[in-house]
C-alpha cells in the first residue's frame, strides 16, 4: 500500500461571507488554530482573594488559564499575581502587549474581585486598584487587533457596553454593577473547554461562544439545584453588535446569527488534527471546507427565506456533506 | 323572676358605676334594659321603651338599628345609620364609644373606608374601651383583613370595659370576634377563645352560634343542636341561631324541620339573603357543592347586595368545574367589593390559566403550567389515567362525567385554589370536579413525590363520587393512604418514630373522634398523625373484616347512614368495639417499637439525639468505649445500635459497623433517610468493593424510601453495569415522580430504552429530554431522531436529523443518520 505524505487537515471555522463588515477579512485570516504563538498574546490578571478559600480560587483558575494558552494552544502568557504585582506593573504589561508587533488575538483574563465605586469599575489588586478606564485605555492601544476580555469578577457586567467595540469580545460574569457577590462562572468556563459537552457544535473543539453558553447554563443550574436566587447573570457583547444574556436572545431568534459571531470562531481548544492515508481521502477533504461555508452562508439568509426552501437547500448541502465525510471514510478504510 | 335575675347578674355589672347621664342623652340603666329586651328577642317592646328615649342618643339609634336589621327592615336600618352619621358630622357625639356608633352606621352604609376613619378617630379620642374595638373587629372582618381583626379583637380585650356608663360589648364579645378571626386564618385557638367568651358571658348568642356553626362543620350534629337549644332559650327569634339550626336540619336530612324553620326565618326576616348564603357556606364546607351553589343562588336572588355569597357563588361554580359562569360571577362580584381577597385570588389565578396547557384524557381535563407541561405531561397523564382505572376497578364504582385536574408550580395558586375548605392536604386537594395539587416544581427538588399524592388525590375521587360526597373526611382520607401506600413501593408514608411517640403519649385519637383531626386539629402535629392513624385504619379494616366492606362503607355513607350506623350496619360492630380492636392491633405492633425507640436517658447519646433519628455529628462523636457498654445494657435499641455502627463506621472501621448497622436497620426498617441503616450500609458495601451488596442494600432502600435521587441514580449504574436494564429504567421512571425535569436522567433513560429496543419510550424519553436540553441541543434532536426512525417516524426523524446537523453540521452520528434516512 503507497503511503501518502501526511496532510495536516485544520477543522474550517465556521466562517460567513457576505453582509458583515468584518467577514471578509475574517474569511481569509482569522482561523484561530493557524495562529502561531507569536501572533495570539493572552494576558492572565488575578487579584486579591480576600478570604483564603477565594485566594485558593482565582490562583487555580488563573493557572489553569495559563496552562491552556500556554501548553495546548501554544501562545505567548503573560500572568500577573494581583496579590503580588502592582498596578504599575499591570501598566507596563500592557504597555509591552500594545507594543507587539504583528498581534493577531488578545485575550485578557480578569480574575479577582471587583468592586464598582464612584461609577468606576475597580478590579482589586494590592495597591490601587484597576480601573475600567485603565484597561478601556490599553483595548484602545490594541487599534483592531482581536481581543477578548473575559472578566471573571464581581460587577463585571458594567464593563460590557462600556468596552464593546468592533473586533472585541466581551465577556463578564454579572450583568450589571449591582451584582456584587464572588462569581462562580470561571469555574464552569474552565470546565467547558474540557468537556464535550460543551462542544455543541461537535466541532471537537469548544469555541469561546460554546464556553460562555455552557457555563451561563451551569452558573443557572447550580443555583437552582441549591435553591438560590441566581445572583449573577454572564454576559457576552459580540463586535460591538451583538449581545447574549439578556432576555432576548439572538441566537433563539436566528440561528444564523451563532455563524456571525466573531466569539463563534475564537476556540480556547486546538484543531483536531487529522491524518488521512489515502489519497482520495485527502482530496474529498479539500471539498468539506467549501461544503461547510456554504451551509454557515444558509444559515445566515435563514430569516430571508421560505421556511421550507430554507430547509430543502440546507437538506441539500448537509447529505452533500454527509456523503463527502462517507467517502472520506470509505476512502481510508479502503484496503 | 328568672330572666329578672339574670338581668341583675349579668346586665347590672356592665354598668360600672353608673353615673347621671345628660338631658339629650337616655340613661345607662334605661339602655341596658333595652338591651336585655334584645338579647330575649322581645324585639316590638324594645322598639316602644326606645320610644322614650332621647332622639339624638346614639346609643339607642344603634338600637333601633338593630333592631331594624334584625327583622329584616333595611329602609329603617339605613335611615338610622344616616342619622347616627348626621349626629357625628355636627359634632353631637363625644368620646370615643359615642363616635365609634357613628362608625358603625358609616360601615352599614356600605361606607367602608370612611368607618374605618371614623373608627381611628374613636380610637384616638381616649379612654377606649372593648366594645368599639368589637365593632371595629368585626368591620375587618367583613372586609376579608382576619389578621388585622385578631389584632383588633386583642386590643379591645386589653382595653377591657369601662369603668362607669354604657357600652355596647364586653369582653366576651372581643372573644367571640377574636374566634371567628382565628378560624378564618385557619390558626388555632378557636374554641378556646369562644369557651372564654361563654365563661365570661354565658348568654352570649353570637359564641353559641359560632360554637354550634363549628360543631355542624365537624358532623357533631347533637352538640350542635343542643347549644343552639339551649341559646334559643334565651332568645328565640334571634336569626343567627335560627339560621345555624335551619342549616343543621338540612346537613342533617331532616328536610321537613329544614323547611319549617326556613320559613319561621323567612317570616320574621322576609328578604333574609344571609339564612342561604350561610346555608351555601356550610353546604360547601361539607363538600356539597351542588347544594350550596343552588342556596347562593336564592341568598342573591333574596338580597342582590349579598355580595359575599356572589363570590362564594363565584367560587363554588369553579369547583364544579362551570369555568364561564364562575368567573362571570367573580368579575361581578369584583366590580362590587374589591375587598375581597378571595375574590381577588381567584381571579388573578383564572387570569394565570393562559399560562396552561390544558388538554383532555379520558377521564379528566388536566391543565398543566406551559414551563412544564413538556416534562411531566407523559408521566402525569398516564398516571392519572392508570390510577382511575385501578382504583374504580378495585371499588367496582365508574365515576360519571370528566374531572379538572390542575397541577401549580406556584404553591401559592394551589392554596387560593383551595381556600376557605377545611382540612385539606398541604400537598393536594380533590374538592367537587377538582382534583388541584402543586407540581413537583413547587416544593423543593427531591423532596415531593408527586406521584405518590397524585394517586392519593385520585383515590379521593373514587371514594367521593361512590359515596356522593358523604364520606367523613378521616375515611376518605385514610383511604387515599392505604391505596397510595398500595400504589407503589416505599410509596405514602411509613410509620416514622413521632407516631411511635404519639402512640407511646397516648396522643392519638380515638376513632369516633377522629375527624376532628382534620377538621379542626390541635397543632399540626396532630392532622400528621391523624392522616397516618387514618390510613393504619383502613388498612386494618380491609384485613380484619375484608376489602368488600370498605367499598360497602362508602356506599352506606352514600346513604345517609351516620357513621355509628355505618359501622353497625356494614361491620356488626360498634365504632368504639372496633376502635378498641384497633387498638390492639396497634399494641400488638407498637409496643416492641416503643421499647427499640426507647430514649435512653443516662446513655452517651443523651442530649444528642433528643429522640431524632439522625446520628450524631462526627465532630460531637460519642466515645466508644462508651458506646459499646450502653450497647451492651440495651442491645436491642435502634438509635444506640445505629449510632454504634456510624460511629465505627466514621473511624474506618468498616467491617465491624456492619453487624450493628444490619442490626438497627431489622430494629426499624421503616428508617430510610439520608442518616439511615440503608445509606450507611450501601456505603460501606461500595467502600469495601462488595457490588452486590452494595446493590441489594441500595435496591432495598430504595424499595423502603424513594426518595433520594442520588441513591436512584447509583442503583441504576449498578444495574446497568450488571446488564439489567429493564430494572435500571425501572429505578429512572420512578424518579420521574420525584423531578421529572433533569434533562440527564431523561437522556439516560431515553438511551436504555433505545438500547434495548423499547422504541416508543425511547422516542418519549428524547422529547422530554429535548424538551428540557439548554445547552447541547445537537445531541438531544439526534437522539430523537434515531428514536423516531426505529419507531416507524421516518418523516419526524427526518426532521429532527436537519435540526441536530443545523446546529452542528459536521456531526457524524447524525450525518450516517441522515444518509439513511434519505436512502430508504
Amino acid at each position: 500500500m503507497r503511503q501518502y505524505a501526511r496532510i495536516r487537515e485544520i477543522d474550517a471555522n465556521p466562517l460567513v461571507k457576505g453582509l458583515l463588515v468584518f467577514s471578509f477579512l475574517l474569511l481569509f485570516s482569522s482561523p484561530a488554530a493557524a495562529q502561531a504563538a507569536e501572533t495570539r498574546v493572552c494576558l492572565v490578571i488575578t487579584g486579591l482573594g480576600g478570604l483564603p478559600e477565594y485566594e485558593e480560587n482565582f490562583l487555580d483558575w488563573g493557572g489553569e488559564t495559563q496552562t491552556i494558552f500556554q501548553d495546548q494552544l501554544g501562545s505567548k502568557v503573560y500572568y500577573l499575581d494581583g496579590r503580588i504585582q502592582k498596578k504599575t506593573d499591570i501598566l507596563d504589561t500592557f504597555k509591552t502587549i500594545s507594543s507587539s508587533a504583528s498581534l493577531d488575538e488578545v485575550w485578557i483574563f480578569l480574575i479577582g474581585h471587583a468592586s464598582y465605586d464612584n461609577g468606576h469599575y475597580k478590579f482589586n489588586i494590592s495597591g490601587p486598584d484597576l480601573t475600567d478606564d485603565e484597561i478601556k485605555t490599553f483595548l484602545d492601544s490594541l487599534g483592531d487587533t482581536r481581543v477578548f476580555l473575559i472578566a471573571a469578577t464581581s460587577t463585571s457586567g458594567v464593563l460590557a457596553s462600556q468596552l464593546t467595540r468592533t473586533n472585541r469580545v466581551i465577556v463578564t460574569a454579572t450583568r450589571s454593577q449591582t451584582e456584587n457577590q464572588p462569581p462562580l462562572f470561571m469555574s464552569f468556563f474552565l470546565e467547558a473547554v474540557a468537556s464535550t459537552a460543551a462542544d455543541t457544535d461537535k466541532s471537537g473543539r469548544v469555541s469561546l461562544l460554546e464556553a460562555y453558553l455552557f457555563s451561563q447554563q451551569k452558573v443557572a443550574d447550580w443555583f437552582e439545584e441549591k435553591g438560590r436566587i441566581l445572583t449573577e447573570h454572564p454576559l457576552l457583547e459580540d463586535n460591538g453588535r451583538t449581545r447574549l444574556g439578556d432576555k432576548e436572545d439572538p441566537l433563539q431568534q436566528n440561528p444564523g446569527t451563532r455563524a456571525s459571531l466573531l466569539a463563534s470562531m475564537a476556540y480556547l481548544s486546538p484543531p483536531l488534527e487529522r491524518i488521512y492515508t489515502s489519497r482520495r481521502a485527502e482530496e474529498l477533504a479539500g471539498e468539506r471546507v467549501g461544503i461547510e461555508r456554504e451551509i454557515e452562508d444558509l444559515k445566515f439568509r435563514k430569516s430571508q427565506l421560505p421556511e421550507s426552501q430554507y430547509y430543502s437547500q440546507l437538506e441539500a448541502l448537509l447529505v452533500k456533506l454527509a456523503t463527502l465525510m462517507e467517502g472520506i471514510e470509505e476512502a481510508e478504510e479502503a484496503p | 323572676m328568672k330572666r329578672l335575675l339574670l338581668f341583675l347578674t349579668i346586665v347590672f355589672p356592665a354598668l360600672g358605676f353608673a353615673q347621671e347621664n345628660p338631658p339629650d342623652r337616655a340613661s345607662d340603666t334605661f339602655l341596658l334594659e333595652v338591651q336585655q329586651l334584645m338579647q330575649e328577642g322581645r324585639y316590638e317592646r324594645a322598639e316602644q321603651r326606645l320610644q322614650n328615649a332621647p332622639v339624638d342618643d346614639p346609643f339607642a339609634l344603634r338600637m333601633l338599628l338593630e333592631l331594624a336589621q334584625r327583622q329584616g327592615r333595611e329602609d329603617e336600618t339605613s335611615s338610622y345609620a344616616r342619622r347616627l352619621l348626621a349626629l357625628y358630622q355636627s359634632r353631637q357625639l363625644q368620646g370615643s364609644e359615642e363616635i365609634a356608633q357613628a362608625a358603625y352606621g358609616s360601615w352599614q352604609l356600605d361606607q367602608f373606608q370612611d368607618s374605618n376613619q371614623v373608627f381611628i378617630e374613636a380610637q384616638q379620642t381616649p379612654p377606649t374601651t372593648v366594645s368599639m374595638f368589637v365593632d371595629w373587629g368585626h368591620l375587618y372582618l367583613t372586609k376579608y383583613n382576619a389578621a388585622e381583626a385578631e389584632t383588633i379583637f386583642r386590643e379591645g380585650i386589653t382595653a377591657g370595659r369601662p369603668p362607669s356608663g354604657y357600652y355596647r360589648w364586653g369582653v366576651d364579645a372581643a372573644y367571640v370576634g377574636m374566634a371567628q378571626a382565628l378560624d378564618a386564618q385557619f390558626k388555632p385557638g378557636v374554641e378556646e377563645a369562644l369557651d372564654k367568651a361563654l365563661e365570661l358571658n354565658p348568654d352570649n348568642l353570637d359564641a353559641r352560634v359560632f360554637k354550634a356553626v363549628l360543631a355542624l362543620k365537624k358532623s357533631r350534629w347533637k352538640e350542635a343542636d343542643d347549644g343552639l337549644e339551649e341559646g334559643l332559650v334565651l332568645n328565640p327569634r334571634y336569626l343567627p341561631l335560627l339560621e345555624v339550626r335551619c342549616a343543621s336540619h338540612f346537613l342533617q336530612e331532616q328536610t321537613r324541620a329544614f323547611e319549617t324553620t326556613r320559613d319561621q326565618i323567612l317570616e320574621i326576616s322576609p328578604s333574609n339573603g344571609d339564612l342561604f348564603e350561610r346555608l351555601g357556606d356550610l353546604a360547601a364546607s361539607q363538600r356539597r357543592f351542588d347544594q350550596a351553589i343552588e342556596f347562593l343562588r336564592q341568598a342573591l336572588e333574596l338580597d342582590p347586595r349579598l355580595d359575599s355569597a356572589r363570590a362564594s357563588l363565584g367560587i363554588n361554580l369553579l369547583r364544579m368545574g362551570h369555568e364561564e359562569e364562575g368567573t362571570q360571577v367573580l368579575e361581578t362580584a369584583y366590580s362590587r367589593d374589591p375587598f375581597n381577597i378571595w375574590t381577588v385570588n381567584t381571579l388573578r389565578l383564572l387570569d394565570s390559566f393562559d399560562q396552561f396547557v390544558q388538554f383532555e384524557t379520558p377521564h379528566l381535563n388536566v391543565k398543566l403550567h406551559q414551563s412544564e407541561s413538556a416534562a411531566l405531561r407523559p408521566y402525569a397523564e398516564e398516571l392519572a389515567e392508570r390510577s382511575l382505572k385501578t382504583l374504580q376497578q378495585k371499588y367496582n364504582h365508574q365515576i360519571s362525567g370528566k374531572y379538572v385536574f390542575e397541577m401549580y408550580p406556584d404553591h401559592a395558586d394551589f392554596a387560593v385554589r383551595t381556600l376557605g375548605l377545611p382540612g385539606l392536604g398541604a400537598l393536594g386537594a380533590t374538592f367537587g370536579r377538582i382534583v388541584a395539587m402543586d407540581s413537583p416544581s413547587a416544593r423543593p427538588r427531591g423532596e415531593f413525590h408527586w406521584g405518590s399524592t397524585l394517586w392519593h388525590e385520585m383515590a379521593h375521587v373514587v371514594t367521593l363520587s361512590l359515596s356522593k360526597d358523604k364520606v367523613p373526611r378521616w375515611f376518605t382520607e385514610g383511604i387515599s393512604m392505604m391505596e397510595e401506600r398500595q400504589a407503589g413501593a416505599g410509596w405514602g408514608d411509613a410509620l416514622n418514630v413521632g407516631f411511635v411517640r404519639a402512640y407511646q403519649n397516648d396522643a392519638l385519637l380515638p376513632l369516633a373522634d377522629l375527624n376532628s383531626g382534620f377538621e379542626q386539629p390541635k397543632n399540626p402535629q396532630q392532622l400528621t398523625l391523624s392522616y397516618f392513624q387514618a390510613g393504619w385504619v383502613c388498612e386494618f379494616l380491609a384485613l380484619q373484616y375484608g376489602f368488600d366492606k370498605i367499598t360497602a362503607m362508602l356506599v352506606a355513607f352514600g346513604e345517609e347512614a351516620t357513621t355509628e350506623e355505618v359501622f353497625q350496619q356494614v361491620l356488626g360492630a360498634s365504632i368504639e368495639e372496633v376502635d378498641q380492636q384497633f387498638r390492639e392491633e396497634l399494641d400488638a405492633t407498637l409496643q416492641p417499637l416503643t421499647q427499640y425507640l426507647k430514649e435512653l436517658s443516662g446513655s452517651p447519646l443523651e442530649g444528642v439525639l433528643g429522640g431524632e433519628l439522625h446520628p450524631t455529628p462526627e465532630d460531637s462523636q460519642p466515645d466508644l468505649a462508651a458506646l459499646e457498654r450502653a450497647w451492651l445494657g440495651n442491645p436491642d435499641n435502634h438509635f444506640l445500635t445505629l449510632q454504634l455502627g456510624t460511629t465505627l463506621k466514621t473511624l474506618g472501621r468498616l467491617e465491624e459497623a456492619l453487624p450493628y448497622l444490619e442490626k438497627a436497620l431489622e430494629l426499624f426498617p421503616t428508617h430510610a433517610d439520608l442518616a439511615s441503616p440503608y445509606a450507611l450500609l450501601s456505603e460501606i458495601h461500595e467502600e469495601l468493593g462488595q457490588g452486590d451488596a452494595a446493590l441489594e442494600m441500595r435496591r432495598r432502600w430504595w424499595q423502603a424510601r424513594p426518595m433520594y435521587i442520588e441513591n436512584a441514580h447509583k442503583l441504576a449504574d449498578l444495574l446497568s453495569s450488571r446488564e439489567r436494564h429493564d430494572e435500571a429504567a425501572q429505578v429512572l421512571e420512578e424518579v420521574m415522580y420525584l423531578d421529572p425535569f433533569q434533562a440527564e436522567t431523561h437522556e439516560r433513560l431515553g438511551d436504555i430504552y433505545f438500547e434495548t429496543d423499547h422504541f416508543d419510550k425511547a422516542v418519549r424519553e428524547s422529547e422530554v429530554f429535548l424538551s428540557l436540553a439548554s445547552v447541547d441541543l445537537a445531541t438531544a434532536h439526534y437522539k430523537l431522531a434515531r428514536a423516531l426512525l426505529q419507531a416507524g417516524n421516518a418523516e419526524t426523524s427526518r426532521t429532527h436529523v436537519l435540526l441536530s446537523l443545523e446546529i452542528a453540521p459536521s456531526y457524524q452520528e447524525a450525518q450516517k443518520l441522515l444518509l439513511q434516512l434519505v436512502r430508504r
